[in-house]
């Protein structure tokens, strides 16, 4: 066989396989879509039907179904709070781990390592208790705080990584002109950072609104996000509700499939606190 | 680059994450310390010091070890099906020079899935009776199975479902170093007649092994501590065939209200997590 003749069958093979793997990764989000378009009796239909009539009667009854969009409306407080919450908190210190040398710097980039890796489940009983006691139970303020603990340790290390992208010269310049460290730090290196501000604010904003354990146990009443509406108004009666479910569920996850692509080119660097760009 | 001492700066700007920390991170753990040393059978309003007691309890309980047992189960799964598979599928994908982008894009989108939908989607796909999973396996001739609802099926199970949608993780952070490798020493190793099995086992698995470390590493942690899946398709069930470590201490605290059994399995989980990120991330972290 002529070299390229193997060369494009390699090639041929690769592609198919690359196919099969994307069919497998998006088979199931098919799924859901499929489903949510399907009528009750085409949901529950064996074998399963793959042509069908598409009808909106799911959105339509999800939509209307009580506490689906107060959920949706919770789930964005939650997120958007957590995530501005967690910037402002998160953003100075990244900038003085990334240009500042002090005494303790390694032991500060560890602990807050040690809260983003750790499951929250450690804290939750006693922080129950305390929100408890403050009144901050199944309130925003409470879970927007729950939220930002879990964002933290994200945004100061993925800032840490963008701040020490940007080169130095232009924060020293300022300096030779009398900017203290602290002014150089909002001044200058902030404004320049803003493309990385926004990919940390997406991925505070995707993990926040995913977040199911403190949304289990420091709310679910007066405050329910997406995910607990989810799980407690669809596991009971599951097999007979699967159109209902399909739809609540892409038209909760459809805003958080947009922002993934679009951030795909922080992902990694997202997914590792900076480990790796 | 010049070494900045600015002590005062370095105070001001870590503060404000240092106080948050303190009052939502540091203090309920310390009073969740205190509670583990305490008996809340009479109610929190009436605690008793009990010393140890509930460590030495829990920890020498069979349902302590049956939950250790199967977190070590669906970790060892998901960490080999997610870094087994990323590491593939990376390898694949940086060998394919068009087209990239639009594989990259689907490639990308469980992750961006909230766990409790995925969960629900393949609760519906795995369904014994009116699932599409089942029928296929029918259809072609092949065993069908109870996947989640069957006692020696939903381990599997959900490992399957935490590996689809965790496996773009290890990938791209795997992609990501494989595109950082440099080109020479490929092409000096195809010049000496190197085949392409040893180019990869030679000069791509040693040179990108860092990085799959970190992905293991970050994949271990995760794995470890996962909640969303197992809680949204088994709650640990059925019986307590997936009843992991964490399932164990939501349930026994917030269904049993045993808080001693999630605070003193929640304190050993984080010493276990604080020991890997020791011994695993600290050099990764510290370096740049």
């Amino acid at each position: 066989m002529d070299p390229r003749t193997q060369h494009r069958l390699i090639e041929t093979a690769k592609h198919t396989a690359m196919i099969l793997i994307c069919l497998m990764a998006l088979f199931p989000i098919l799924w859901i879509l499929t489903q949510a378009f399907k009528s009750y009796f085409d949901t529950i239909a064996v074998p399963p039907k793959i042509f069908f009539k598409p009808v909106l009667d799911n959105f339509r009854q999800v939509l209307m179904k009580p506490g689906f969009l107060s959920s949706l409306k919770d789930s964005l407080i939650m997120a958007l709070g957590s995530s501005v919450l967690g910037l402002i908190l998160g953003t100075p210190c990244g900038y003085a781990l990334a240009r500042l040398t002090y005494r303790g710097a390694g032991s500060v980039g560890f602990f807050l390592l040690i809260t983003r890796m750790v499951s929250p489940i450690v804290i939750i009983i006693p922080l129950n208790r305390v929100f408890q006691i403050f009144g901050l139970i199944d309130t925003h303020i409470g879970l927007i705080l729950a939220h930002t603990f879990i964002n933290i340790g994200l945004v100061v290390w993925m800032m840490r990584g963008f701040f020490q992208d940007i080169p130095e010269s232009l924060e020293e310049a300022a300096r030779i002109d009398g900017c203290s460290n602290i002014q150089a730090f909002y001044r200058i290196a902030l404004p320049i950072t803003a493309p990385g501000l926004a990919a940390t604010t997406i991925f505070c904003f995707l993990f926040s609104w995913n977040e199911l354990m403190m949304a289990l146990t420091l709310s679910s009443i007066q405050v329910r996000t997406s995910p607990v509406f989810i799980i407690s108004e669809f596991v009971g009666y599951l097999a007979v509700e699967w159109g209902l479910l399909s739809a609540a569920g892409i038209l909760t996850v459809l805003p958080m499939l947009i922002f993934i692509v679009a951030i795909q080119k922080n992902l990694v660097r997202g997914l590792t606190m900076g480990a790796v760009k | 680059m010049k070494i900045n001492t600015d002590r005062w700066a370095a105070f001001i700007l870590t503060l404000p994450v240092l106080l948050f920390l303190l009052t939502f991170f540091v203090y309920p753990l310390l009073y969740g310390l205190y509670l583990s040393l305490h008996s809340s059978s009479k109610g929190l309003a009436n605690l008793q010091f009990v010393g140890l007691k509930n460590y030495q309890e829990i920890l020498t309980s069979g349902l302590f070890w049956l939950g250790m047992k199967n977190t070590v189960v669906y970790t060892i799964g998901t960490v080999g099906g997610t870094v087994g598979l990323g590491l593939a599928i990376g390898l694949l994908l940086n060998s394919i020079e068009r087209g990239v982008w639009i594989y990259r894009a689907i490639l990308i989108l469980p992750l961006g899935m909230s766990a409790v939908v995925s969960g629900m989607t393949w609760q519906m796909m795995m369904n014994p009776l009116s699932g599409i999973i089942n029928y296929v396996l029918q259809a072609v001739g092949l065993p069908t199975s109870l996947w989640h609802t069957g006692i020696t099926s939903a381990m599997i199970s959900v490992i399957i479902i935490e590996t689809w949608q965790w496996t773009p993780f290890p990938l791209f952070v795997i992609y990501a170093g494989l595109q950082m490798l440099p080109q020479e020493p490929f092409e000096a190793a195809k010049i000496d007649g190197a085949t392409s099995w040893q180019r990869l086992r030679y000069i791509t698995l040693p040179l990108v092994w860092p990085v799959i470390g970190i992905a293991l590493t970050f994949r271990l942690i995760g794995a470890f501590r996962s909640f969303d899946i197992l809680y949204a398709v088994t709650k640990g069930g059925p019986g307590r065939a997936t009843d992991t470590l964490i399932i164990q201490a939501y349930q026994e605290s917030f269904s049993y209200f045993r808080i001693e059994y999630g605070l003193v399995v929640g304190i050993v989980m984080m010493l276990v997590t604080i020991a890997m990120c020791a011994l695993l991330l600290r050099r990764v972290t510290r370096k740049g």
